[in-house]
């Protein structure tokens, strides 16, 4: 006796086959592989060489197998720059970002007309200035002499990239990055079905309550999404350089500004190449952590 | 115009080794109005997408019309499929989409739009006050039933031999569905199209098709028209899948040229007594609009106990509790007893069938 | 005391004081922009002294600045152009025909990709643009942008091509369209936002990048504006802040309108849903 079949989710609907398929994909493929893929391999093989920008180890390079990362793992100043770079990601991305960005979207959820449109322009503009532009407006904004922020507070004098550089580039790096969180909780959001809201109201649930037992479960896969990415685009973000250097001291040197020092500055090349490819393990490794997350809610999902 | 011809077709997925089309042997007339009908699962989809071309068999062969079809590519068996949920392409207006077969024919421009205004005429898309500018819009801006026209227009303007409807019905509202219901029956006798549709609703197949093919698990359990159908199920499966109330499938044992069900002595209907022995296990099948039912005893008949009345308008369902089985009759609504009231209920002799081993017998 | 009236009105105060603030914030280094351009003796603060388009003048003159403009135009237009229609075309053949660990296959390259921005890739990069003798060529930095953008495009763009009913797709090759048609006919139209998110997204990244272009391209001439700004307060001692400050306004402009006439057209979304 046959099994009775399940309804069929059809597959290539457009009849292209895998040849013509792989034709169409071709193109991204190839200017993939020898603009991406190839030069990514070859600074992860510089990771194992000597390289240096000037000198004799410009001209001939010799490999040194894996102590270029030896010598990272241990630098302390490394571990400093990591510990840093962590910080940054934590508190700007995964907190600031995301917090502000949810906050926003959930706030002006039902809102239309004008207040709406402002706030959403000025997020989106802080997002879509060029980010030497933007860099440089804080710069200005910060300036000890006639920067707008000691204006507004009242503190002159205040030589804030160099007394509280950390702090700096967190906030900068909210202004900056909350759009896009912004952007995909209010797009996330309009798919919670206001039936179940008003359920949880009419049983009495706060605002607080609602958030925690219908919008979070449902938008959980977005949360994931979303922190992924910001997290990975914090992770690799050089734009504080251009407000702080890394400084002063070393005390704002995230990993980007680490690794341009190194390998620009000291001309180390080959020991940039292999700080690179840490860092490439270290997002492999968060992403990883994010997508078994993400994987595990999807079986949660089909298995209700 | 052609006749549809399926040898031994078999379609299985290659994932869990499902067998969706079990060697089905079908022939579908020319200018039919034929309908696949099953549950869920059943593969009556898989078998029309199969004659679309979407599908390709895995054994058998598709024949429409002289040609052989089980390799042609979907766009070149002369075939028109309406799906579902329509498919109407929301970047592009009315007209836009009912031209679109002949515009990816490289119809000239003057041709699609003489086409596209006979088939918006043929389906009542133009030449009233509702539907004026109707043509210019796009599918999201039209109700339901006008989509539903629209997708239909676009079949027909694209001249095929063969229609392809699935589930043509079923994302319409309940009211409208009776009104295309009748549309879609006079639309395609003026076309005289072969039409197959695939449904799940036994009440729309049984009122559009001139024939019906019950499928289940990539089978056909009876192939026959609705008078057939409904009036004679081949087997218990589709004993139970047709009508709108559901026929009483009883459990009896023969006895003395009689079927004991339920405590009662129910007549076998005419030509089943010489072919089942005395003792042997069938089951009783009467449809609940066929029972003469009293308050007077009647010999040969069930008797019970109302325990539940529903109202169906004029007439009303009753359930029965005979002996502990509950047995379902419709009687007219003047006849309506009394809760709990003992009533005697006769089934139709001509009218109740017989199955042993889940086969009609006779 | 809890008169829920109440208690929404102040919960309603204190959500418009909140965004308020916000308002604020957000606001606040962009007045600069605002101000500066347009004032005789620009300063860092955000005052005008004297009004006067003066400072534009100025730049007009410099020969690297208004070319640096139209260099980033082509080379953000070419980027746009590249990156679309090549991921749209591989995140459609990827969302037809299963390949097994396409996901997998795309966070691969997205890491990938962070590695090529990043400035121990420099060298690479500058080899490889050497021996392919696209040094200074307009054509390899929009090589070099667009490899670096398509996994994160394909990435999007997949998600609104996975979400295309595929019944719009059998309905139209039911009719006898051939795949090619289909793709244009049918689903190219039906992914406008997401095309016109990948776009924006594009042009900004370009628009506003500056370390491949400062390794890629010797010729002042053909430096984009992110390039040219850097010189401006690098170059000598005191930064000229009226040049900065024109400059940074001319060089906002165009993404600026760009997002403003995506986002009026098409909406501007990350994740794709037809909306039907």
């Amino acid at each position: 006796m046959a099994r009775a079949t399940s309804p069929r989710v059809p597959e290539d609907p457009a009849g292209l086959g895998r040849a013509r398929a792989a034709g169409i994909a071709a193109p991204a493929l190839l200017v993939v592989a020898a603009f991406l893929v190839f030069p990514a391999l070859w600074t992860l093989y510089l990771g194992t060489t000597n390289y240096r920008l000037t000198g004799f180890a410009a001209r001939h390079p010799r490999s040194v197998g894996l102590q270029n990362y030896t010598n990272v793992i241990q630098d302390p100043e490394f571990h400093h720059s990591l510990w840093l770079t962590f910080e940054y990601v934590i508190v700007s991305a995964v907190i600031g970002q995301a917090v502000l960005g949810f906050t926003i979207a959930w706030l002006l959820r039902d809102a239309t007309g004008w207040f709406k449109r402002l706030i959403e322009a000025l997020v989106l503009l802080a997002w879509i200035l060029p980010s030497s532009v933007v860099a440089f407006l804080w710069v200005a904004m910060l300036d000890r002499d006639a920067g707008t922020l000691n204006a507004l507070l009242r503190t002159p004098g205040t030589a804030w990239a160099i007394e509280h550089p950390m702090a700096v580039i967190i906030v900068f790096n909210i202004w900056r990055g909350t759009a896009f969180s912004m952007l995909l909780y209010s797009a996330a959001l309009t798919g919670v079905p206001p039936s179940q809201l008003a359920t949880a109201r009419m049983f009495g649930a706060n605002s607080w309550q609602q958030l925690r037992d219908v919008v979070f479960p449902h938008i959980r896969g977005h949360i994931l999404t979303n922190l992924l990415l910001i997290s990975l685009w914090t992770f690799n973000d050089f734009t504080p350089y251009q407000i702080t250097a890394g400084g002063p001291n070393g005390k704002s040197e995230i990993l980007p500004v680490y690794i341009y020092q190194t390998a620009l500055f000291d001309g180390q090349m080959g020991l940039g190449a292999a700080i690179s490819l840490l860092m490439l393990v270290i997002n492999l490794v968060v992403a990883l952590v994010y997508l078994r997350l993400l994987r595990e809610r999807r079986q949660e999902r089909v298995a209700a | 115009m052609a006749e549809i011809r399926t040898v031994d077709l078999t379609k299985t997925f290659a994932d869990g080794g499902v067998t969706a089309l079990d060697a089905l042997n079908l022939t579908i007339e020319d200018g039919e109005f034929f309908a696949l009908l099953g549950p869920s699962g059943c593969g009556k989809t898989t078998l029309l997408r199969t004659l679309a071309g979407l599908e390709t068999p895995s054994s058998g062969a598709v024949h429409i019309g002289e040609t052989d079809v089980t390799r042609t590519p979907p766009g070149k068996r002369g075939v028109a499929m309406v799906f579902q949920d329509y498919a109407l392409f929301p970047h592009m207006t009315v007209t836009e989409n009912i031209a679109y077969p002949l515009r990816v024919r490289g119809v000239p421009k003057a041709r699609q739009r003489e086409a596209v205004l006979a088939a918006a005429s043929e389906l009542g898309l133009t030449g009233t006050e509702t539907t004026a500018g109707l043509l210019d819009r796009r599918p999201g801006a039209l109700s339901g039933g006008q989509q539903q026209r629209v997708a239909l227009a676009r079949a027909t303007a694209a001249e095929p031999s063969v229609f392809l409807f699935d589930e043509p019905l079923s994302n319409l509202d309940a009211r409208l569905r009776l009104e295309a219901r009748t549309f879609l029956k006079r639309l395609q006798r003026e076309l005289a199209t072969t039409t197959v549709f695939v449904t799940h609703d036994q009440a729309e197949a049984l009122a559009l098709a001139d024939r019906i093919a019950v499928m289940q698990s990539g089978r056909i359990r009876q192939l026959g028209t609705p008078r057939e159908v409904y009036r004679r199920p081949a087997n218990t499966f589709v004993a139970s899948f047709i009508g709108s109330t559901p026929m009483n499938l009883l459990e009896g044992v023969v006895r003395d040229g009689r079927v004991l069900v339920a405590d009662s002595e129910i007549a076998m209907p005419d030509g089943t007594g010489e072919r089942l022995a005395e003792r042997a296990e069938v089951v009783l099948g009467a449809r609940p609009e066929y029972f003469r039912v009293s308050a007077d005893p009647r010999d040969g008949a069930f008797r019970g106990t109302v325990e539940v009345a529903e109202n169906l308008g004029s007439s009303l369902l009753l359930t029965l509790d005979v002996a502990g089985t509950a047995v379902q009759v419709v009687v007219a609504e003047e006849d309506e007893p009394e809760p709990q009231a003992t009533v005697w209920a006769l089934p139709r002799k001509d009218r109740t069938l017989l199955y042993a081993d889940g086969e009609l017998v006779g | 005391m809890k008169d829920p009236t109440v208690r929404a009105a102040l919960a309603k105060i204190g959500r418009y004081t909140f965004l308020s603030v916000l308002l604020g914030f957000f606001a606040l280094p962009m007045l600069w922009l605002a101000s500066a351009p347009f004032n005789a003796h620009p300063t860092l603060d955000v005052s005008i002294s004297s009004f006067t388009l003066h400072n534009f003048s100025v730049l007009l003159k410099d020969p690297y600045a208004l070319p640096s403009l139209w260099n980033s135009l082509l080379l953000a237009g070419g980027t746009a152009l590249l990156t679309v229609g090549f991921a749209a075309a591989a995140a459609y053949a990827l969302s037809r025909v299963r390949v097994p660990g396409r996901d997998g296959i795309l966070y691969a390259l997205l890491l990938l990709s962070s590695i090529v921005t990043g400035t121990a890739a420099m060298v690479p990069l500058f080899q490889l643009a050497f021996k392919l003798h696209l040094i200074d060529s307009r054509v390899g930095v929009i090589l070099v942008f667009t490899g670096g953008l398509i996994p994160a495009a394909i990435f999007i763009l997949k998600d609104f091509t996975d979400n295309t009913p595929k019944s719009y797709e059998e309905s139209a090759r039911v009719f006898g369209a051939s795949p090619f048609q289909i793709m244009r006919h049918i689903v190219l139209p039906m992914i406008r936002p997401g095309l016109a998110t990948v776009t924006v997204w594009a042009v900004v990244n370009v628009w506003s990048s500056f370390l491949i272009p400062y390794i890629l391209v010797r010729n002042p001439d053909k430096y984009p504006a992110s390039v040219v700004l850097y010189t401006f307060y690098t170059e000598g001692g005191q930064p000229n802040l009226a040049l900065i400050s024109a400059f940074s306004l001319l060089y906002s402009i165009p993404v600026i309108v760009l997002y403003l006439f995506v986002s009026h057209r098409y909406g501007f979304r990350f994740h794709g849903g037809i909306k039907r």
